[in-house]
């Protein structure tokens, strides 16, 4: 699996949607509320084994797939 | 554990009807619970604390659940913040969180507002940029240890963005107010806060990024949630000892209390309760020992289920005990009336009940 196909699988089972474009706000949509980002956080670095660090928790880290994509592949760039 | 609670049945418990009384906490207390090394069990030993698991964690804070809540609230809040500080804390981190696990600093959460409590989003503390750091304007409610803290986790709009900072409590521009009359737990020192002006250097602003919900007050949130409810498991267990053994002793229309069924029914009702709750409170210590991701959830459902029940349990208390749970010195009366703060602290029981309902459920394959 790649790293997008495993956030994929990660966001769609915490977001409770069957299927989701790699380019949709999950804030803006409403299927991820605020206040459980840090769950998306920690199901993220679990899922890769790293520690996102504070420089990188940023909303439009965590916008989109896409976006969080290109973060973890920065963050482990051996995956 | 049995250190813990041989400590807390002679040198806590005996003394929570004063602490209670008193409206605050007494400082040398702290700076025991520091020595004995508890207040620094969930700071990591890098930085001077004993790195206990969840799970030691979690009953350290149900036995002070038994014995006193407001020593409790102390344990809680201490380690809100040191698990706050430990993530998002960076340099702060080697010059704070050993002096926390000592004792030797008391620190103050002050996240609530007139105008946001559960919804925490709403903060209206604003920070702006000054030279060499930030300059805080605003009112914080509902501080717990605030009267005796000696330093502040303060939440405030930086740039629009929720933000965390270290304030010191002997920054000029900040003023306090003892809060009174509350129900319960009042041994917690609780004050407002008054930020006017007050300057606080670059490099007490803590890590976080631009989270609507502060990725620092999410992480303080969970801890606090974790702590509140094994509170609760000890708080039951509490009130259930004291419940048997008075409905033992005491006979009316020729036989004990406790063979009265509509008694009995209580007490099994609160024995039941009090025993799911501890296993939802070891289900959330195995997820958070695993650094699993479902440690949210588990917390969120053990906190919930544990603060409803220790409200049900301890109004069962008193209301077994008749007048005697009714009088200020009972420990049930006590306890019943610290029972509905834990439902409304650290995210109130509607609060769990919407993340619940909406990530509680099991996810999709």
């Amino acid at each position: 699996m790649t790293i997008r196909d495993r956030i994929h699988a990660r966001v769609i089972a915490l977001c409770r949607v069957p299927e989701l474009p790699a380019d949709i706000d999950i804030f803006e949509r409403g299927l991820l509320s605020s206040l459980y980002a840090l769950r998306l956080v920690q199901a993220l670095e679990r899922e890769f084994g790293i520690e996102i660090g504070d420089d990188d928790l940023s909303v439009k880290n965590f916008r989109t797939i896409e976006a969080m994509t290109q973060l973890i592949a920065r963050l482990v760039p051996a995956a | 554990m049995n250190d813990v609670r041989r400590f807390v049945e002679a040198a806590i418990a005996p003394r929570a009807d004063a602490i209670d009384a008193s409206g605050t906490f007494p400082r040398e207390l702290v700076s025991e619970l520091g020595a004995r090394g508890w207040l620094g069990a969930p700071v990591s030993s890098r930085f001077g604390g004993g790195g206990w698991d969840a799970l030691a964690l979690g009953r350290l804070h149900s036995e002070f659940g038994r014995g006193c809540g407001a020593t409790r609230s102390l344990l809680t809040t201490q380690a809100m913040i040191a698990v706050a500080l430990e993530r998002h804390g960076g340099a702060l981190r080697e010059q704070l969180l050993p002096r926390l696990a000592r004792g030797e600093l008391i620190a103050g959460f002050a996240m609530s507002e007139p105008a946001a409590g559960s919804d925490v989003e709403a903060i209206a503390a604003e920070a702006r940029p000054a030279p060499g750091g930030y300059v805080l304007d605003g009112h914080k409610r509902w501080v717990s240890f605030g009267q005796i803290a000696d330093v502040f986790l303060v939440f405030a709009r930086c740039e629009r963005v929720m933000t965390a900072f270290v304030l010191d409590e002997a920054t000029p521009g900040l003023r306090r107010t003892p809060v009174t009359g509350l129900l319960g737990l009042r041994g917690s020192a609780l004050a407002d806060l008054a930020l006017d002006g007050c300057f606080v250097p670059s490099t007490h602003r803590l890590g976080g990024g631009d989270f609507p919900l502060s990725p620092v007050a999410a992480t303080a949130l969970d801890v606090g949630r974790y702590s509140v409810a094994w509170g609760a498991v000890g708080l039951m267990e509490a009130c259930l000892a004291a419940t048997v053994r008075h409905a033992g002793e005491r006979r009316q229309f020729g036989q004990p209390l406790l063979d009265h069924p509509l008694v009995a029914r209580r007490v099994s009702d609160g024995i039941a309760e009090s025993r799911a709750a501890q296993l939802l409170c070891e289900e959330a210590a195995r997820h958070r020992q695993a650094g699993a991701s479902e440690a949210l959830v588990a917390t969120l459902v053990a906190k919930y289920f544990a603060t409803r029940a220790a409200s049900r349990v301890a109004e069962s208390a008193v209301q077994i005990h008749g007048a005697i749970g009714c009088v200020v010195g009972s420990a049930v009366e006590r306890h019943f009336r610290d029972a509905k703060l834990l439902e409304i602290i650290e995210g109130s029981t509607e609060l769990m009940q919407i993340l619940i309902a909406r990530y509680g459920a099991p996810e999709l394959p």
